[in-house]
Protein backbone atom coordinates (compact mmCIF):
# COMPACT_ATOMS: atom_id res chain seq x y z
CA UNK A 1 0.00 0.00 0.00
CA UNK A 2 1.40 3.73 -0.57
CA UNK A 3 -0.33 6.45 0.29
CA UNK A 4 0.85 10.32 -0.61
CA UNK A 5 0.14 12.91 2.00
CA UNK A 6 -0.29 15.90 -0.69
CA UNK A 7 -0.81 18.31 2.74
CA UNK A 8 2.80 17.22 4.31
CA UNK A 9 4.21 16.44 1.26
CA UNK A 10 4.80 12.49 2.91
CA UNK A 11 4.56 9.60 0.77
CA UNK A 12 3.76 5.92 2.97
CA UNK A 13 4.50 2.58 1.48
CA UNK A 14 3.46 -0.18 3.72
CA UNK A 15 4.08 -3.83 3.45
CA UNK A 16 1.77 -6.96 4.56
CA UNK A 17 2.74 -8.45 8.11
CA UNK A 18 4.00 -11.24 6.59
CA UNK A 19 5.56 -10.11 3.36
CA UNK A 20 3.08 -12.13 1.23
CA UNK A 21 2.77 -9.10 -1.07
CA UNK A 22 5.80 -7.87 -2.99
CA UNK A 23 6.74 -4.00 -2.50
CA UNK A 24 10.31 -3.27 -4.05
CA UNK A 25 12.31 0.37 -4.04
CA UNK A 26 14.70 1.93 -5.36
CA UNK A 27 16.94 4.95 -5.45
CA UNK A 28 17.47 6.15 -9.04
CA UNK A 29 18.75 9.61 -9.67
CA UNK A 30 17.32 11.04 -6.54
CA UNK A 31 13.84 9.56 -6.66
CA UNK A 32 12.53 6.74 -4.78
CA UNK A 33 10.61 4.59 -6.85
CA UNK A 34 7.76 1.70 -5.29
CA UNK A 35 6.43 -0.93 -7.45
CA UNK A 36 5.16 -4.41 -6.38
CA UNK A 37 7.00 -5.75 -9.62
CA UNK A 38 10.84 -5.85 -10.24
CA UNK A 39 9.77 -5.75 -13.85
CA UNK A 40 7.81 -2.26 -13.28
CA UNK A 41 11.05 -0.68 -11.55
CA UNK A 42 13.09 -1.66 -14.94
CA UNK A 43 10.31 -0.07 -16.82
CA UNK A 44 10.83 3.05 -14.76
CA UNK A 45 14.16 3.53 -15.61
CA UNK A 46 15.93 1.81 -12.98
CA UNK A 47 19.44 0.16 -13.96
CA UNK A 48 18.85 -3.44 -14.38
CA UNK A 49 21.81 -4.86 -12.94
CA UNK A 50 22.96 -8.34 -10.20
CA UNK A 51 23.61 -8.21 -6.91
CA UNK A 52 25.88 -11.06 -6.25
CA UNK A 53 24.85 -10.96 -2.61
CA UNK A 54 21.45 -11.45 -2.99
CA UNK A 55 22.07 -14.11 -5.61
CA UNK A 56 23.97 -16.26 -2.59
CA UNK A 57 21.76 -15.05 0.08
CA UNK A 58 18.30 -16.75 -1.93
CA UNK A 59 20.54 -19.87 -3.16
CA UNK A 60 22.21 -20.27 0.13
CA UNK A 61 19.90 -18.79 2.76
CA UNK A 62 17.09 -18.73 1.52
CA UNK A 63 16.57 -14.95 0.57
CA UNK A 64 17.04 -12.24 2.46
CA UNK A 65 14.39 -9.49 4.56
CA UNK A 66 15.66 -6.75 2.54
CA UNK A 67 17.48 -7.22 -0.39
CA UNK A 68 16.89 -8.93 -3.68
CA UNK A 69 18.43 -10.69 -6.25
CA UNK A 70 19.24 -7.25 -8.23
CA UNK A 71 21.66 -4.31 -7.46
CA UNK A 72 19.99 -0.94 -6.27
CA UNK A 73 16.48 -2.86 -5.67
CA UNK A 74 15.16 -3.27 -2.11
CA UNK A 75 12.10 -5.00 -0.27
CA UNK A 76 9.95 -3.18 1.83
CA UNK A 77 10.55 -5.71 4.77
CA UNK A 78 7.27 -7.81 6.34
CA UNK A 79 5.53 -5.42 8.62
CA UNK A 80 7.51 -2.29 8.35
CA UNK A 81 6.34 0.68 6.54
CA UNK A 82 8.57 3.33 4.74
CA UNK A 83 7.97 7.18 5.69
CA UNK A 84 9.59 9.93 2.89
CA UNK A 85 9.84 13.44 2.34
CA UNK A 86 11.94 16.03 0.39
CA UNK A 87 14.53 15.72 3.51
CA UNK A 88 14.64 12.09 4.40
CA UNK A 89 13.26 8.65 4.04
CA UNK A 90 13.00 6.25 7.05
CA UNK A 91 11.90 2.52 7.80
CA UNK A 92 9.95 1.46 10.61
CA UNK A 93 8.18 -1.55 11.91
CA UNK A 94 5.41 -1.82 12.81
CA UNK A 95 4.45 -5.26 13.64
CA UNK A 96 6.39 -8.32 14.63
CA UNK A 97 5.87 -12.32 15.48
CA UNK A 98 4.56 -11.77 19.75
CA UNK A 99 5.28 -15.38 20.92
CA UNK A 100 3.88 -16.02 24.21
CA UNK A 101 6.57 -16.41 26.72
CA UNK A 102 6.76 -18.15 30.20
CA UNK A 103 5.93 -14.90 32.26
CA UNK A 104 2.85 -13.49 30.02
CA UNK A 105 1.46 -17.04 28.64
CA UNK A 106 -2.14 -17.52 28.73
CA UNK A 107 -3.65 -18.89 31.36
CA UNK A 108 -3.85 -22.84 31.33
CA UNK A 109 -6.81 -23.81 29.29
CA UNK A 110 -8.69 -27.53 28.69
CA UNK A 111 -8.42 -28.92 25.67
CA UNK A 112 -11.73 -28.35 24.39
CA UNK A 113 -11.16 -24.58 25.26
CA UNK A 114 -8.15 -24.89 22.74
CA UNK A 115 -9.38 -26.31 20.00
CA UNK A 116 -12.68 -23.46 20.32
CA UNK A 117 -10.18 -21.04 20.02
CA UNK A 118 -8.25 -22.89 17.01
CA UNK A 119 -11.67 -23.32 15.32
CA UNK A 120 -12.75 -19.51 15.50
CA UNK A 121 -9.36 -18.14 14.00
CA UNK A 122 -9.48 -20.95 11.32
CA UNK A 123 -12.75 -19.74 10.50
CA UNK A 124 -12.24 -16.24 10.62
CA UNK A 125 -8.85 -16.69 8.05
CA UNK A 126 -10.65 -18.92 5.55
CA UNK A 127 -13.64 -16.34 5.58
CA UNK A 128 -11.26 -13.39 5.36
CA UNK A 129 -9.59 -15.30 2.03
CA UNK A 130 -12.74 -16.00 0.66
CA UNK A 131 -13.33 -11.84 -0.23
CA UNK A 132 -12.95 -11.86 -4.00
CA UNK A 133 -14.87 -10.21 -6.87
CA UNK A 134 -14.47 -13.83 -8.68
CA UNK A 135 -15.83 -17.17 -7.87
CA UNK A 136 -13.12 -18.65 -5.50
CA UNK A 137 -11.86 -22.26 -5.46
CA UNK A 138 -10.08 -24.62 -3.39
CA UNK A 139 -6.50 -26.23 -4.17
CA UNK A 140 -6.07 -29.25 -2.51
CA UNK A 141 -3.49 -31.51 -2.23
CA UNK A 142 -2.92 -34.81 0.15
CA UNK A 143 -2.38 -32.36 2.88
CA UNK A 144 -5.18 -32.50 6.10
CA UNK A 145 -5.38 -28.37 6.33
CA UNK A 146 -6.52 -27.39 2.81
CA UNK A 147 -9.15 -30.29 3.15
CA UNK A 148 -9.82 -28.43 6.78
CA UNK A 149 -10.23 -25.34 4.85
CA UNK A 150 -12.65 -26.59 1.93
CA UNK A 151 -14.74 -28.01 4.71
CA UNK A 152 -14.84 -25.40 7.05
CA UNK A 153 -16.18 -22.96 3.80
CA UNK A 154 -18.79 -25.94 2.88
CA UNK A 155 -20.13 -26.06 6.56
CA UNK A 156 -19.83 -22.69 7.93
CA UNK A 157 -19.82 -20.08 5.33
CA UNK A 158 -22.88 -19.57 3.00
CA UNK A 159 -22.55 -19.85 -0.46
CA UNK A 160 -22.38 -16.58 -2.53
CA UNK B 1 -18.06 -24.60 -4.23
CA UNK B 2 -15.41 -25.64 -6.51
CA UNK B 3 -12.43 -27.70 -5.51
CA UNK B 4 -9.65 -27.99 -8.33
CA UNK B 5 -5.93 -30.06 -7.86
CA UNK B 6 -3.53 -30.72 -10.15
CA UNK B 7 -2.28 -34.00 -11.43
CA UNK B 8 0.77 -35.78 -12.49
CA UNK B 9 1.98 -38.05 -14.84
CA UNK B 10 3.87 -40.43 -11.87
CA UNK B 11 1.38 -41.84 -9.53
CA UNK B 12 4.08 -41.09 -7.06
CA UNK B 13 3.07 -37.20 -7.45
CA UNK B 14 0.24 -37.69 -8.07
CA UNK B 15 -2.53 -36.77 -5.62
CA UNK B 16 -5.80 -36.55 -7.51
CA UNK B 17 -7.39 -39.75 -5.92
CA UNK B 18 -7.19 -38.48 -2.16
CA UNK B 19 -8.03 -34.58 -3.84
CA UNK B 20 -11.09 -36.20 -5.41
CA UNK B 21 -12.43 -38.29 -2.08
CA UNK B 22 -11.67 -35.07 0.21
CA UNK B 23 -13.85 -32.89 -2.54
CA UNK B 24 -16.47 -35.34 -2.51
CA UNK B 25 -16.59 -35.63 1.17
CA UNK B 26 -17.05 -31.91 1.30
CA UNK B 27 -19.64 -31.69 -1.31
CA UNK B 28 -17.61 -29.45 -3.94
CA UNK B 29 -16.93 -29.54 -7.17
CA UNK B 30 -13.75 -31.31 -8.35
CA UNK B 31 -11.65 -30.19 -11.13
CA UNK B 32 -8.75 -32.35 -11.75
CA UNK B 33 -6.05 -29.92 -14.08
CA UNK B 34 -3.31 -32.47 -15.64
CA UNK B 35 0.47 -31.37 -15.61
CA UNK B 36 2.54 -32.99 -18.03
CA UNK B 37 6.72 -33.12 -17.99
CA UNK B 38 6.20 -31.04 -21.43
CA UNK B 39 3.95 -28.15 -19.83
CA UNK B 40 6.60 -27.95 -16.65
CA UNK B 41 9.63 -27.19 -19.65
CA UNK B 42 7.94 -24.97 -21.89
CA UNK B 43 6.58 -22.78 -18.99
CA UNK B 44 10.00 -22.71 -16.50
CA UNK B 45 10.93 -19.39 -18.23
CA UNK B 46 8.27 -17.81 -18.26
CA UNK B 47 7.58 -18.72 -14.19
CA UNK B 48 10.85 -17.30 -13.13
CA UNK B 49 10.66 -14.07 -15.05
CA UNK B 50 6.93 -13.64 -13.93
CA UNK B 51 7.59 -15.00 -10.03
CA UNK B 52 11.53 -13.06 -10.24
CA UNK B 53 12.43 -15.29 -8.28
CA UNK B 54 14.39 -19.15 -8.15
CA UNK B 55 13.11 -22.22 -8.83
CA UNK B 56 14.60 -24.89 -7.29
CA UNK B 57 12.36 -27.84 -8.67
CA UNK B 58 9.31 -27.08 -10.61
CA UNK B 59 6.39 -26.63 -8.18
CA UNK B 60 6.59 -23.23 -8.54
CA UNK B 61 5.79 -24.24 -12.51
CA UNK B 62 3.11 -25.90 -11.47
CA UNK B 63 0.78 -23.08 -9.74
CA UNK B 64 1.89 -20.77 -12.07
CA UNK B 65 0.23 -22.97 -14.83
CA UNK B 66 -2.74 -23.32 -12.89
Amino acid sequence: MVIWDQTRLQLMAARDRFGIKPLFDAWHEEKLYLASEVKALWAAGVPARWDEHGVYNSVALSGHMGRTLYGGIFQIPPGHFLIATEKHVQLNQYWDFDYPTKENNKPNLRDQEYAEEFRTALEEAVRIRRRAGVAVGVNLSGGLTRAQCLGLQRSTIPER
Amino acid sequence: MKAFTLTFEQAACDERPIAREMAALAGAEFHPIPIVQRDLADNFADTIAQAETLCVNAHGVAKYIC
